[in-house]
């Protein structure tokens, strides 16, 4: 039990160290995704109210008031963004990402709007590298033998226990 | 057609209703995840502790699940469709989100004791030839019951009044079968030969003795492999379709419901190519199919390739359950046999399915994970978790093709 306990520990520690940085792609995609919510959404945990308003002079609206949004490659913390309404109407801009303080500690969150004309080629999310690839079949590896050294380990003390 | 026939038609019809709910159950939660959340607020990271959270109910269900081998088959079978409907009840009355994990904790661990109780009935009831075709039938139902899911979508069941709580209302439907079960349903022949001798006050760490320990541990560890991956699968596949591909609710459920529909035919088949050519090498195809076409699913963006791939991943992946519910109970003599695999089950594949899910979240967070896609994620738990459950299968997992279970139980009681 104790060995199950101190392993869950391990995991969870390993868990928390894979996270990063906030990426502000995500973020911006978040806000975006809040936005089509209606006010249900809460746009406000993702951007102040007036850069929400700037963006998206029509919301609170219904859910899926956005037909297709995209956002771009980050430019350091400026990421171009692309939302089309369903009537239509398209808006491009870029967000500028920063973090902000709040009762819950240091957060993320979309500082400010500036709106225009601007190309937005959409962020190809994921894309995984021939090493990503080589490290997970390594971890197979390495968790199929020691399933194995265990198993065997406990199939000879088994036979010892019953004989 | 034999009176026995019969019987094991209608009972083959009772017990696939109630795994039927049970895939029902866990599609549900991620499709109307979003309105869930839209309707009682919280974040995408408060989703996936819901999930975690909910998933271990079925954890604290493999006790119930051990109880099998004390009060009988039936009176558990139907005793957990009864708890699930009420707790799918109190999960479409929730006012919080607080309310609607409790609430869906309970639901899961009924329906973990649920699953382990049903395959039991088909292992003791089936004659040897028939069975793995039984247990392909049984647990096939478990994907269409997630197409249900799908299909209900599509036609816009969440636009109804009650909105998502709809879908949780539709979990009521087994409470009909009580009242056919209750009286149609007979205690299994072999339990009652076992309670006879007094072999059915076992303790629930008996499968744990020597003589099982390394079978229970190795199905164990192959479970909780293949369910890490597969339970992440189906959790957040929706997600993966609606956020990274950017398909619709309604799209998404379309896809679901015609690949399920596509992919129900693999516990078919795997049904009966477990009693032609054996568990074990139908087991090791199935996961290498799921390997290639899981990794397909997740990797591509294409919205015309998702569709085959998502069929042949679900026909594989889900479909492998077939011989893994084989592996859970065949090698076990009757009176251990409930807590086999309610421990192979409910510790294992479930702790498999609430990490897997965390996991692939942690990871693939667009903001804050390591990998900052769930696609990417799902692909790599996939290459991680597969190879290491077929190893274990191939080298630990007894071959039970032509296992005879009734001279299995007269060694044990001689």
């Amino acid at each position: 039990m104790k060995r199950g306990i101190v392993l869950a520990c391990l995991g969870l520690v390993a868990l928390a160290a894979c996270s990063q940085p906030p990426r502000p792609e995500g973020v911006v995609q978040r806000w975006l995704v809040s936005l089509n919510q209606g006010s249900a959404g809460r746009p406000d945990r993702w951007a102040d109210a007036a850069v929400t308003a700037t963006a998206a002079p029509w919301w609170p609206a219904e859910p899926d008031h956005i037909d297709a949004m995209d956002v771009g490659t980050a430019d350091g913390q400026a990421v171009p963004f692309r939302i089309e309404t369903t009537d239509g109407t398209v808006t491009t801009g870029i967000a500028t990402v920063g973090t902000r303080t709040t009762a819950d500690g240091t957060e993320p969150y979309v500082a400010s709007v500036t709106m225009g004309d601007v190309p937005v080629e959409p962020h190809p999310l994921g894309g995984l590298s021939g090493g990503e690839l080589a490290a997970a079949a390594g971890v197979g590896i390495a968790l199929a033998l020691a399933a194995v050294g265990v198993l065997t380990l406990v199939r000879r003390s088994a036979t010892a226990a019953a004989g | 057609m034999t009176d026995g026939d019969r019987y094991r038609r209608k009972l083959l019809f009772l017990l696939s209703s109630a795994t039927f709910f049970e895939g029902y159950d866990t599609f549900v939660l991620a499709f109307v995840l979003a309105l869930i959340l839209g309707d009682l607020g919280g974040s995408e990271a408060d989703a996936g502790w819901i999930r975690a959270i909910t998933q271990l109910g079925a954890v604290a269900g493999f006790l119930l699940a051990g109880q099998a081998d004390r009060i009988g088959r039936k009176r558990l079978l139907l005793l957990t469709i009864v708890g699930y409907t009420a707790a799918t009840a109190l999960t479409a009355m929730s006012p919080g989100l607080i309310w609607l994990t409790v609430a869906q904790f309970g639901a899961q661990g009924f329906l973990g004791a649920e699953w382990a109780v049903a395959i039991t009935i088909v292992v003791e009831e089936f004659p040897r030839e028939h069975r793995g075709r039984a247990l392909g039938i049984v647990t096939s139902m478990n994907t269409l019951g997630g197409i249900f899911v799908g299909v209900l979508a599509f036609v816009g069941l969440q636009d109804l009044g009650p909105g998502w709580r709809s879908f949780f209302l539709v979990g009521l439907i087994p409470l009909a079968l009580i009242a056919y079960g209750r009286r149609s349903m007979r205690e299994t022949g072999r339990f009652e030969a076992v309670r006879s001798e007094h072999l059915d006050h076992t303790s629930l760490l008996e499968p744990w003795k020597p003589t099982y320990r390394t079978t229970v541990l190795a199905v164990g560890l192959v479970t909780f492999f293949r369910y890490f991956v597969i339970s992440a699968g189906a959790f957040w596949w929706a997600y993966y379709a609606q956020q990274e591909i950017g398909m619709s609710v309604a799209t998404s459920g379309l896809y679901l419901a015609a690949a399920g529909l596509a992919g129900a035919s693999g516990f078919l088949v795997a049904g009966r190519l477990m009693d032609r050519f054996g568990r074990k090498p139908v087991f090791e195809v199935y996961m290498a199919g799921a390997l290639v076409f899981g990794v397909l699913t997740f990797q591509t963006t294409n919205a015309g390739l998702e569709l085959p791939a998502l069929c042949l991943a679900i026909f594989f992946g889900l479909g492998s359950v077939a011989t893994t519910s084989a592996f859970a109970t065949e090698p076990f003599p009757t009176y251990v046999r409930s807590r086999a695999a309610a421990w192979c089950r409910n510790a294992f594949e479930i702790l498999g399915g609430v990490l897997g899910a965390l996991v692939v979240g942690t990871l693939g967070d667009h903001v804050t994970g390591a990998v900052g896609s769930i696609g990417d994620a799902m692909t790599l738990v996939t290459i991680a978790m597969l190879p290491a459950a077929m190893v274990v299968a191939w080298w630990f997992v007894p071959e039970t093709n032509a296992e005879d279970i009734e001279a299995m139980d007269r060694a044990v009681l001689a």
